[in-house]
């Protein structure tokens, strides 16, 4: 599989390198659905003209991008489109490789169940075969490098790319059974913004469930687990927090950095949900608000790893969906990232019930996005409102597409336990609702 | 989110969905047209009405008493007009000094695409003259346009002096907040494009044009004048710009209520309003207004000298003078006074006009149709194409029949995998974008090779690209 691996990853990079050489590049790299504040290249190069002048980069509530990455920029500057296409490539290449490892303990866990003769014997057209599976790490590389949400974040050289390197990184290390290198690269995600945090619980159940240690509350073995892990992340990230002090030589970075991402005073608008609802917004309110946003991101975390237990890559899945959806400023390069998961889950096609709908209104809002921007902006007949309504309808689609998705993988564990055909007990068919 | 999760529900409304495509899809389409329709009937229409506050109160009494040395003044611009064969440049400047506007040129030359036809040249120049009337009390940051076309031979002559009558008078008036700027382009649409963009410091279109040494703030409102004859008996307002945007309603609203209270006839798509709208004539008529001006949004090219202001968000509006076989005609001084009451009113404004709608079709100048009741008709046919492409969906995904024994008959289990859905898609969207680049690139290189002019050089690729569209189904079929 290394020849279609390489020869997708060369057609990426032409694609790439044709559109950072035409005239697109200065368009799109000024697309508020592209980049945010956070990961503006117009930013970084601000923050850099600022280093080189001896001043702190973050005076000026200009650059909110964390010393490390000024610092590799500032080695890197001049070669900042092959850094960008190399991080896709990058990201590529992991997801690649964990969709392979992935594969193999699926298959390898679907092989004992079948010889210990746990499947109800209707089922067995859902057990998937090698041959279904072969083509997906492929698929998942090209679902990712692609799609246009990644080629466009890509062209605009947002640092988003950086970030989901980091954080497929983060996801081969773990599904490799990598403590010590999970714990290092989600350190290096969180640094860079906080939210994948998150992936911290679906990272542990991950591990343990690899390491054959019981997700119980009452063993030993359990806490001991967490301890290490969190003595590993805790410890890199202090590493890290620390290293960043020593480069620039203060703290200005940690309210420049975490409280520009927690505290949201930035309101240009987005693909996300903050902006309009905090333009709107009185004073007195705004830190209710802000709290509850913010909770609304971590606080998935416990129910979905509560249910998905078995399941952790489903749900670093989920997790990743939710973070895209409602972080603070998000942009399709943080969507393009879990998207490139939907071919791992390809055999679901069969209980998804709206992908029609949710494939339609994401085209649509996708194009209605330049379109109503002009009319706001440029022709000025339209107001802020229209913008957000297509926000608004872009964000329901994607979480339709992700609950749908959900449905599916619990709708056909269900089966895999009780049957494909279910009788009530008088003996007639009987449907699945989810509530 | 109830229709999408419970299955019963789900499982009867698709089953309604396939069993009546095609009526409910005739009945939206029946549907459909019957409402655009019926947009005309004027029960069914809004009266137009004031939005802008600033507008609204102040009316004063006009008192421009010019008209004759107007229209001497266009004598004389006509004369000088001759002479030169072209715009009169220095005569311009110097009657518009004299009259007390700090006066500018500037010059601007624009490649045609295709040579012209009566002088087989590619380059077209001209020069634009403008005069800017400070306001005598306020700092310099809003300015109204007043505009009339340099058109060669007869025409326009009446707009040129009308415009200069119109600046002696209000340079003796001190109530103006604005900076007033007149200006004459030569060469219509060319010259309006090179001042507005010198204007704004952009420059879309490519062309060369020297920078405005002076400039008077941002452009609120512009009116555009064409008067071709000493007389009129009606205006016509000329709404329509560039790609079918409109200004907004309230400078339409400005216009009527002016012709309304001077008392001159006042038309839209050069039809005047009828009085018996429940009679099939009078109904047809407003149908007839309404689709004209459908038509000129459609077809995307702007109608009038101020279609490219809209671009840039100043509102603008053209009023042409018509004179037809009636008995009333209106003199050149009334129309004065009804543009000194237009600019008093607009130099009230405290900000760009967006009150009133943006989106509106017009039966008639009184009654409007905005964009809230017409676009359900569009909803109604777009609806067709979401439910034929519900129904496809459904029979692609319904589960196939089984036979008696139980056993599924596998060869119909197959469903086209997504590769045979993107070949046409691709193939298509390549033939889009070769009609939209190959035409142009290829003009310079057929000229160069082929004995063929540069108009039949981009007919001919286009109909190349169309004849090898021709082979499409062949290629997307397998």
């Amino acid at each position: 599989m290394a020849a279609p691996l390489t020869l997708l990853l060369i057609v990426a990079v032409t694609i790439r390198a044709a559109l950072y050489r035409s005239s697109l590049a200065d368009l799109i790299s000024e697309r508020v659905e592209v980049v945010s504040p956070l990961t503006a290249w117009k930013r970084v190069v601000e923050g850099l003209a600022l280093l080189d002048l001896g001043v702190s980069p973050y005076s000026g509530d200009v650059f909110h991008e964390t010393p490390l990455i000024i610092y590799l920029f500032h080695f890197l500057v001049d070669y900042a489109e092959i850094t960008f296409m190399l991080a896709d490539v990058i990201t590529a290449v992991a997801l690649y490789l964990t969709v392979k490892e992935y594969n193999k303990q699926v298959f390898r866990k679907q092989k004992f169940a079948l010889e210990a003769d746990r499947y109800p014997l209707d089922c067995l057209e859902l057990i998937r075969s090698p041959k279904e599976m072969f083509y997906i790490p492929l698929k998942v590389a090209m679902f990712y490098l692609l799609n246009p949400f990644t080629i466009l974040s890509c062209v605009a050289k947002s640092t988003c790319g950086l970030n989901n390197a980091v954080l497929s990184l983060f996801i081969l290390s773990t599904v490799k059974g990598n403590v010590l290198l999970s714990a290092i690269f989600l350190s290096l995600a969180t640094y860079q913004s906080i939210y994948p945090l998150t992936l911290c619980a679906s990272a542990l159940l991950y591990l343990m469930q690899r390491q054959y240690i019981p997700v119980n509350f009452r063993r030993a073995s359990f806490w001991w687990f967490i301890v290490q892990y969190a003595f590993m992340y805790l410890g890199s990230l202090f590493v890290i927090v620390c290293l960043s002090f020593f480069l620039l030589g203060s703290w200005d970075f940690l309210p420049s950095v975490y409280g520009f991402i927690l505290s949201v005073p930035d309101l240009t608008p987005n693909i996300g949900l903050f902006w309009y609802f905090f333009a709107e917004m009185f004073e007195h309110f705004r830190l209710f608000f802000l709290c509850v946003f913010q909770i609304n991101v971590f606080f998935y975390t416990i129910p979905l790893s509560i249910k998905l237990k078995e399941h952790p890559v489903f749900l670093i899945f989920m997790q990743l969906a939710v973070i895209s959806i409602f972080k603070s400023y998000p942009t399709v390069g943080d969507i393009a990232l879990y998207m490139a998961f939907l071919p791992v889950w390809s055999h679901l096609h069969r209980f998804l019930r709206n992908i029609f709908l949710v494939c339609c209104v994401l085209l649509t809002c996708s194009a209605l996005f330049p379109v109503l921007w002009h009319l706001w902006i440029y022709a000025g007949s339209a107001n802020s409102n229209f913008y957000y309504a297509i926000t608004l309808l872009f964000n329901v689609a994607q979480i339709l597409l992700v609950s749908d998705y959900f449905y599916a993988f619990l709708r056909r564990e269900h089966h895999l336990c009780y049957g494909l055909y279910l009788k009530r007990k008088d003996g007639s068919e009987a449907t699945l609702v989810l509530k | 989110m109830g229709l999408l999760s419970d299955p019963n529900r789900r499982r009867a409304l698709i089953s309604l969905l396939t069993r009546l495509n095609a009526p409910i899809c005739v009945v939206c389409y029946m549907a459909g047209v019957a409402w655009f329709m019926g947009l005309a009937f004027e029960p069914f229409t809004l009266r137009t009405y004031m939005s802008e506050n600033a507008m609204g109160s102040t009316m004063v009494e006009e008192r421009f008493p010019a008209g004759e040395r107007a229209l001497a003044t266009g004598r004389e611009f006509a004369a000088h007009k001759k002479k030169a064969g072209g715009m009169p440049v220095d005569w311009l400047v110097k009657t518009m000094q004299s009259h007390g506007l700090e006066v500018f040129t500037q010059r601007f030359s624009r490649t045609l695409p295709f040579p012209d036809e009566n002088k087989e040249r590619y380059m077209v120049k001209g020069t634009n003259v403008y005069g800017i009337l400070r306001a005598p009390r306020a700092s310099r940051t809003e300015a109204l346009v007043l505009s009339a076309p340099c058109t060669p031979g007869d025409n326009n002559n009446q707009a040129v002096g009308l415009l200069l009558g119109l600046a002696q008078y209000f340079r003796s008036q001190v109530f103006w907040a604005k900076d007033i700027i007149f200006l004459v382009n030569e060469h219509d649409l060319i010259g309006m494009q090179a001042w507005l963009e010198g204007y704004h410091h952009t420059n879309t279109t490519g062309m060369d044009w020297s920078p405005l040494q002076g400039r008077g703030g941002s452009i609120q409102a512009a009116l555009s004048l064409e008067l071709s004859s000493d007389v009129i008996t009606s205006l016509d307002l000329v709404l329509e710009g560039l790609n079918g945007q409109l200004p907004n309603l309230d400078l339409v609203n400005l216009f009527y209520a002016f012709c309304q209270k001077i008392g001159v006839l006042c038309t839209t798509q050069g039809k005047l309003q009828r009085n018996d709208w429940d009679s099939v004539s009078g109904y047809s008529h407003a149908v007839q207004t309404m689709m004209l001006m459908v038509m000129k949004q459609a077809s995307g090219r702007s109608w009038g000298d101020h279609g490219l202001f809209l671009r840039y968000h100043i509102e603008a509006a053209t009023i042409k003078g018509i004179n037809s076989f009636r008995q009333y005609k209106t003199d050149i001084t009334t129309i004065g006074r009804l543009m000194e009451g237009m600019y008093r009113k607009l130099n009230n404004l405290l900000e760009r006009l967006h009150q009133s709608y943006f989106f509106y079709l017009m039966p008639s100048l009184s009654h409007f149709v905005s964009i809230g009741y017409y676009m359900p008709a569009f909803g109604l046919l777009a609806v067709i194409l979401l439910l034929r492409a519900l129904d496809l969906w459904v029979q692609l995904t319904a589960p196939p029949p089984r036979t008696e024994d139980g056993v599924v008959d596998p060869e119909q289990m197959s469903s086209p995998g997504v590769l045979s859905v993107l070949t046409p898609l691709v193939i298509s969207h390549l033939t889009g974008v070769a009609l939209y680049t190959l035409p142009i690139r290829f003009q310079e290189m057929a000229v160069e090779h082929f004995p063929v002019s540069e108009t039949e050089a981009v007919v001919l690729t286009a109909i190349a690209v169309y004849t090898a569209g021709l082979a499409l189904p062949h290629n997307t079929n397998r």
